[in-house]
């Protein structure tokens, strides 16, 4: 008897891990406008299944969390270092925070769902896991045909427009936080906890800026009153007005 | 360069004009305050050495960093030098997660001195948990700074002022389910989260210690034909000369630490040779070529390292890219449940030495 009850323990302990990790989906349509909100609201309540610091994936290391809201189970990365400057060294999870802000404001859609929220005691930014992706420097280096697609040509100079704003430098490093869906094409960037320089200028390295008419539009309309209002909780004045600066020179750049 | 007595020296300064002494004087303390700010040139590498040993991430676990040393014969039972001429290499990684780092320290301080007296070498070389501590940072990251670690680091009044505040309140409150050594280390893991004011005099007190003798550490050294550095060289930095990678870190570091804002190009960078992970987590048939140009710019014909933990077991995965690169970080310490090893360099054959299952 004890022995059957045992059998029929781990049964339905291995079941319910079927069960689980079956329902782990990749992350359904990430960057849709309308999954959006419905995905910031499960990063804001589901439930945490399990958190686990990453020492391999960056000086943040962040932690790679599983989410559960009883009907699917999805993966993210929370950031909890808050050193924001004036700090010599900044590395913050609210520069993570603005740069979604920002892609918002400007309707980008590169920036994968990510919002505040407390775990283990800590307080930071939950980002959602976007699976089935390949970084931009491992497909140049692979030199894969995917980076001849005139789309994803368009879609990377695109980004390089909400880099400048967000002063992150593009180098071999910083190409890999630049993420291309291998099925879809879709291309996000991650990885902002340094980003917002106080300096008043393009970062090194860019020379061409090109983007779509959609873009220089929101880009005119993004009033300062707008950025302030969005990115005041998260950036401090010097760092808003250095990007109010690098707009101007964007679209002053763009209209040539 | 021209020697002067100090009759000379008086004459001259004699014959000189009050503005020219204050020029002088000018010149001097200019050029001391430059030397304060720019590191001097340290030697990075050393050639004709018959025998190395090289120990990889300790992370606070003095036991078993004695036992590794006890073991390959470089300290007898008296924990005295017993090396002879061999090089200790101590890839990094000595800090964190573990509570013992400062008596690591004072151990391989002590060794340094007695090893060169014999004509042998301890290289301790920077990781990136020493790059956390040294620039104050270490703190912000769960599990890094330790209740042990705290406390050894702590100025002595300070730590005992606290440690009698805890004790007084633990026996005016009987009730108490927890014993005093609990009742401490849960007050010490309070303080490492939520205490701003023994973070400040954690990190004063480390910098005064150790600060200096850290600094004179290098990141990344030559001994014959093998590199040592704690995280890895990748193809942005197998350009730059050895000297170059040491000083600009050091350089940085001394700038940080005076709270000057630098251009970042070592600190705190992924591709750093102290976070690079590449060497160890890339695939091997498709990077041997970079790996080969790596080597060829350095000048070198194998790489060892630590930072990246490995626990395969088998010797011989320690070593990739057909053994040009070697990946000592066995998870020595207690915190990531690895096992004792080190590697041994006897007139350009490598073994490895390992131990698991001490106690």
């Amino acid at each position: 008897m004890k022995n059957n009850k045992y059998y029929l323990s781990m049964f339905f302990f291995c079941l319910s891990v079927v069960v689980c990790f079956g329902s782990i989906e990749n992350n359904p349509g990430i960057l849709e406008d309308e999954s959006k909100l419905e995905l910031e609201l499960y990063l804001r309540t589901a439930r945490i299944v399990s958190a686990i610091p990453d020492e391999d994936a960056g000086r943040s290391e962040p932690w790679r969390i599983t989410l559960s809201d009883g009907k699917q189970m999805l993966k993210g990365w929370f950031k909890h270092i808050n050193r924001v400057r004036p700090h010599i060294l900044p590395d913050s999870y609210k520069y993570e925070l603005a740069a979604y802000e920002l892609d918002k404001l400007l309707d980008f859609n590169v920036v994968p769902p990510i919002v505040e929220r407390e775990i283990k005691g800590y307080i930071g930014s939950l980002q959602l896991f976007v699976e089935d992706c390949s970084h931009l420097s491992e497909l140049k280096r692979k030199k894969d045909k995917i980076l001849e697609s005139e789309k994803i040509k368009a879609d990377l100079q695109e980004i390089v427009v909400f880099e400048i704003l967000t002063y992150c430098e593009r180098n071999i490093e910083s190409e890999k936080d630049i993420l291309i869906h291998d099925t879809n094409g879709k291309v996000c960037r991650v990885d902002f906890s340094q980003a917002f320089d106080t300096k008043p200028h393009f970062p090194p390295g860019i020379e061409d800026v090109k983007c779509s008419a959609k873009i220089q539009k929101s880009l005119a309309d993004l009033s300062q009153e707008k950025i302030e209002t969005a990115l005041n909780p998260f950036l401090n004045e010097k760092e808003i007005s250095a990007l109010l600066a690098r707009k101007e020179l964007l679209v002053k750049k763009l209209k040539q | 360069m021209v020697q002067y007595t100090k009759k000379e020296r008086s004459f001259i300064l004699k014959g000189m004009t009050s503005y020219q002494k204050r020029v002088l004087s000018f010149v001097i303390f200019f050029i001391a305050a430059l030397s304060l700010l720019y590191p001097a040139k340290k030697q990075c590498i050393w050639n004709g050495v018959e025998k190395i040993v090289s120990v990889a991430d300790i992370h606070g676990d003095y036991d078993k960093f004695e036992l590794i040393l006890k073991k390959t014969g470089l300290i007898d039972e008296e924990l005295n030098w017993s090396g002879g001429k061999i090089h200790l290499v101590q890839t990094g990684d000595i800090m964190d997660r573990g509570p013992d780092a400062r008596k690591v320290f004072d151990l391989l301080i002590r060794l340094e001195e007695e090893a060169e007296a014999v004509g042998g070498k301890v290289h301790v070389l920077l990781g990136n948990h020493e790059e956390a501590n040294i620039l104050g940072v270490a703190f912000d990251r769960v599990g890094y700074v330790t209740s042990g670690q705290l406390v050894s680091f702590l100025p002595e009044k300070y730590r005992e002022k606290l440690e009698n505040q805890v004790r007084e309140n633990f026996s005016n409150n009987s009730n108490s389910s927890f014993s005093i050594d609990k009742e401490l280390k849960s007050f010490w893991a309070d303080k490492i989260r939520n205490d701003r004011k023994t973070r400040d005099e954690y990190n004063k007190n480390f910098k005064k210690l150790y600060g200096k003798w850290l600094l004179s550490k290098n990141v990344v050294i030559k001994i014959n034909d093998i590199i040592f550095v704690h995280g890895g060289i990748n193809k942005s930095f197998s350009s730059w000369s050895l000297e170059e990678i040491n000083m600009r870190t050091r350089y940085e570091f001394i700038q940080l630490g005076m709270g000057k804002r630098v251009n970042l190009l070592i600190t705190y960078q992924s591709n750093s040779p102290l976070w690079y992970r590449g060497l160890i987590n890339n695939d091997e048939e498709e990077y041997k070529e970079e790996v080969d140009k790596i080597l060829e710019d350095l000048e070198a014909n194998y790489i060892v390292v630590g930072h990246t933990v490995r626990t395969e077991g088998n010797p011989a995965k320690l070593s990739r890219f057909n053994g040009k690169v070697w990946g000592m970080d066995t998870g020595i310490s207690r915190y990531y449940r690895g096992y004792m090893s080190a590697l041994i360099i006897d007139q350009g054959a490598f073994k490895v030495w390992e131990m698991k299952d001490e106690k």
